[in-house]
C-alpha cells in the first residue's frame, strides 16, 4: 500500500511495498511512480486524474519495474486508488493506493470460478442421480405391478387344473364302476396333473436359474428322439386348437450332443406357445436338423403375431403379451424367459421374427451340433 | 468472398432484410448498455463498480465539457451555465430533465424520461454514469460538487430527483451521494 499525492510522489510506503516493490530495498517515499511505473505517463497521468477527482476508489492496471543487480522484474498490479484528502489550496491531494499482483487477483477469481464450476458439477450429479433414482423407481414400480400380474395369474394357472381334478373325484366317487367313465375321468384327471407338473417345474426351474443352480448335462443322441420327446409334451395342445402341425425333420436322424431334457424343454415351450397364441385351426411348422456345424430348430406359427416393440420384451421375465381375442388366459410370462435362458446356458442363440400383429412369428434357435460340457 | 456485381448475392437473403425485427442502432445501444450494466451490477456488484463507472463517467463528461465549452467559445461554465449544458444534455439524448430551483449552494433538477428508456429499470449503475458525468462537468467548472440521486426512474420512482451540491455545505454532508474535485493542475493532460 503506497500514499501519494495526485501528482505522483510517493508519500510514505508500508513494509510490504517496501519488500515487494523495490528489489535494492530503496526508500520509497520522495520517489515518484514515474521512477517505477512503466505504462505510458498519459495513462498514468489520466489513472491519478481519475483518482483525484472522486472519493470512488479507482481501479486500474501498474506495469511495475522493480530491478536489481540480476536485472528487471516487471510485475503487473491490480490497484485501487482511493482519495483521502482532496487538494486545499497548496496542499496536494493525498491518494491511497492499494497494489496487489494481478496473478493474485486473478487467482481470487479463477478459485471463485473453480467453485462456481464445483458446485455446478454437483449440482449436476445430484440431478442425473436424482433422475437415475427417479428412472429406478419406475422400474421398480414396473417389476412390481408385473409381479402382481404374475402372482395373480400364477393363482389362476395353479387352480385351473384343480377345477377338473375336483370334478373328476367327485364323478369317480359317484360311479366307481362305471368303466368307461372312470376311464374318461381319469384320462383327464392325468392330464390336469400333468399340466400342473409342467407349471410347478417351470417355476421351480427360474428359481433355479435365479439362484445359478441349473445345470446341463450334454449327452450323445439323435435330435429326432429329442423331437419326439418335444412332440410329446405339446401334442395335446396343438390337437385341442385342432392345429395343423407339418413337420420337416432330417432322415436319417443326425447325432447331436447336447442335454436333450433340455432341448426337449425349449422345442415344448415354443410349440405350446405356437399353440395357445394361434387361433384354433391354424397351421405350426416345426423343422428341426443340422447346418454344418449348428443345430437349427425353427418354430413358426400363423398366429397373433408380435409386434416389433414387444420383440424384445418378450424374452423378459414376467412379461406378457396381450391376450388375443379368444385366448383369455395371458400366461405366466417365463416360458419364453426360460427358453432363451437354456439356449444360453447350450451357447445357442434365439431369435424372433414377426411382420406384427396377426401375422404370426417365427422363432429360430442356434445351438452348437456338439456341446461341450 | 462476397461478389460485388450489381444482381448477384452478397450474402443477403430479401426475405430476411424484409423481416419485422425490432433492431436498430439506438434500440440496440441501449439494450447493449442496459446489458453490459447488469453484467457488472451482477457479477462485481454495484459498489464496486462504481470505480469502473466513475472512469468512464468521468471521461464522457469531460469530452462533454469541452465540446459545450468549445462551441461556446468560452474557457469555463459558469453555474447557471453549468445548469443549462445538465439540462441541454440530457435533451439531446432524449432526456427530460429540467431545473426545479438553483441557488449558489446547489441545483435541484428533475427529470421527466430516461434517455436509456425501459432499459434503465433496474440498471442503478446506469445512475452511477449520470452521477458522475453531472459530478465532472459541475466540479470541474466550478471546483466542487456532490451529486445526490434522491429518487430514479431506475428504482421505480416516476421521475428522478437529483441534486448537485455546488459548496461543500452542512447540507451537502448530511446528503448521501458522491463527490467530485475539480482537477488536480500536475494531472492535468
Amino acid at each position: 500500500m503506497l500514499l501519494i499525492t495526485g501528482a505522483g510522489e510517493i508519500v510514505s510506503a508500508n513494509p510490504a511495498a517496501g519488500r515487494e516493490l523495490t528489489a535494492k530495498r530503496t526508500d520509497l517515499p520522495r520517489r515518484s511512480l514515474t521512477d517505477f511505473v512503466l505504462n505510458p505517463p498519459e495513462d498514468l497521468a489520466r489513472f491519478l486524474k481519475h483518482c483525484c477527482r472522486t472519493r470512488t476508489a479507482v481501479p486500474g492496471s501498474l506495469l511495475w519495474n522493480s530491478a536489481d543487480e540480476d536485472g528487471a522484474t516487471h510485475i503487473t498490479y491490480r490497484v485501487e486508488g482511493a482519495l483521502l484528502r482532496p487538494r486545499d489550496g497548496e496542499k496536494p491531494a493525498l491518494i491511497q493506493l492499494r497494489l496487489r499482483p494481478r496473478e493474485a487477483a486473478n487467482r481470487r477469481f479463477q478459485i471463485l470460478n473453480q467453485r462456481i464450476e464445483d458446485l455446478s458439477r454437483e449440482i449436476h450429479a445430484r440431478r442425473r442421480a436424482e433422475e437415475s433414482l427417479l428412472e429406478l423407481t419406475e422400474q421398480l414400480a414396473d417389476a412390481d405391478k408385473r409381479k402382481n400380474v404374475f402372482l395373480a395369474t400364477l393363482a389362476h394357472e395353479l387352480r385351473n387344473p384343480l377345477g377338473p381334478i375336483r370334478t373328476g373325484l367327485e364323478i369317480l366317487k359317484m360311479k366307481p364302476d362305471d368303466v368307461a367313465t372312470v376311464e374318461k375321468i381319469q384320462s383327464i384327471m392325468e392330464g390336469q396333473v400333468k399340466q400342473l407338473t409342467v407349471l410347478v417345474n417351470d417355476l421351480l426351474d427360474i428359481s433355479r436359474f435365479t439362484r445359478g443352480m441349473i445345470e446341463i448335462r450334454p449327452e450323445k443322441i439323435a435330435l429326432n428322439e429329442v423331437i419326439q420327446s418335444a412332440l410329446g409334451m405339446s401334442l395335446p395342445v396343438i390337437e385341442e386348437n385342432s392345429h395343423t402341425l407339418v413337420q420337416d425333420l432330417s432322415e436319417p436322424s443326425p447325432e447331436v450332443t447336447v442335454d436333450p431334457h433340455r432341448l426337449s424343454q425349449i422345442v415344448s415351450n415354443l410349440l405350446t406357445n405356437a399353440a395357445k397364441y394361434t387361433s384354433p385351426g391354424g397351421n405350426i411348422e416345426l423343422t428341426a436338423r443340422t447346418e454344418g456345424d449348428e443345430i437349427l430348430i425353427r418354430v413358426s406359427d400363423n398366429g397373433m403375431g408380435i409386434a416389433q416393440e414387444n420383440q424384445q420384451a418378450i424374452f423378459t421375465i414376467f412379461h406378457q403379451l396381450p391376450p388375443s381375442s379368444d385366448r383369455t388366459n395371458a400366461g405366466l410370462g417365463v416360458g419364453l424367459t426360460l427358453v432363451k435362458r437354456l439356449v444360453e446356458l447350450h451357447s445357442g442363440t434365439i431369435i424372433v421374427v414377426s411382420e406384427g400383429e396377426n401375422r404370426g412369428s417365427t422363432f429360430e434357435v442356434r445351438l452348437p451340433v456338439k456341446m461341450s460340457n | 468472398m462476397n461478389k460485388q456485381c450489381s444482381g448477384e448475392t452478397n450474402g443477403t437473403d430479401p426475405e430476411v432484410e424484409k423481416a419485422a425485427i425490432p433492431l436498430e442502432r439506438d434500440g440496440f445501444l441501449r439494450t447493449l448498455l442496459r446489458h453490459l450494466s447488469g453484467t457488472l451490477q451482477d457479477v462485481i456488484g454495484l459498489e464496486e463498480a462504481s470505480g469502473f463507472i466513475s472512469v468512464v463517467g468521468q471521461e464522457i463528461g469531460d469530452e462533454i465539457n469541452k465540446a459545450y465549452c468549445n462551441a461556446l467559445s468560452i474557457s469555463s461554465l459558469d453555474p447557471e451555465q453549468v445548469g443549462a449544458v445538465l439540462v441541454d444534455l440530457k435533451r439531446r439524448i432524449e432526456g427530460d430533465f429540467y431545473i426545479i430551483s438553483q441557488d449558489e449552494d446547489k441545483i435541484v433538477l428533475g427529470n421527466r424520461a430516461c434517455p436509456f428508456g425501459e432499459k434503465v429499470e433496474g440498471r442503478p449503475a446506469l445512475c452511477m454514469m449520470t452521477s458522475n458525468v453531472f459530478g465532472s462537468i459541475a466540479s470541474e467548472n466550478l471546483g466542487y460538487a456532490k451529486v445526490s440521486l434522491e429518487e430514479t426512474i431506475a428504482e421505480g420512482h416516476s421521475e428522478c430527483r437529483v441534486v448537485v451540491y455546488l459548496k461543500s455545505t452542512e447540507e451537502a454532508a448530511q446528503a448521501e451521494g458522491r463527490e467530485y474535485f475539480k482537477t488536480e493542475p500536475e494531472t492535468e493532460l
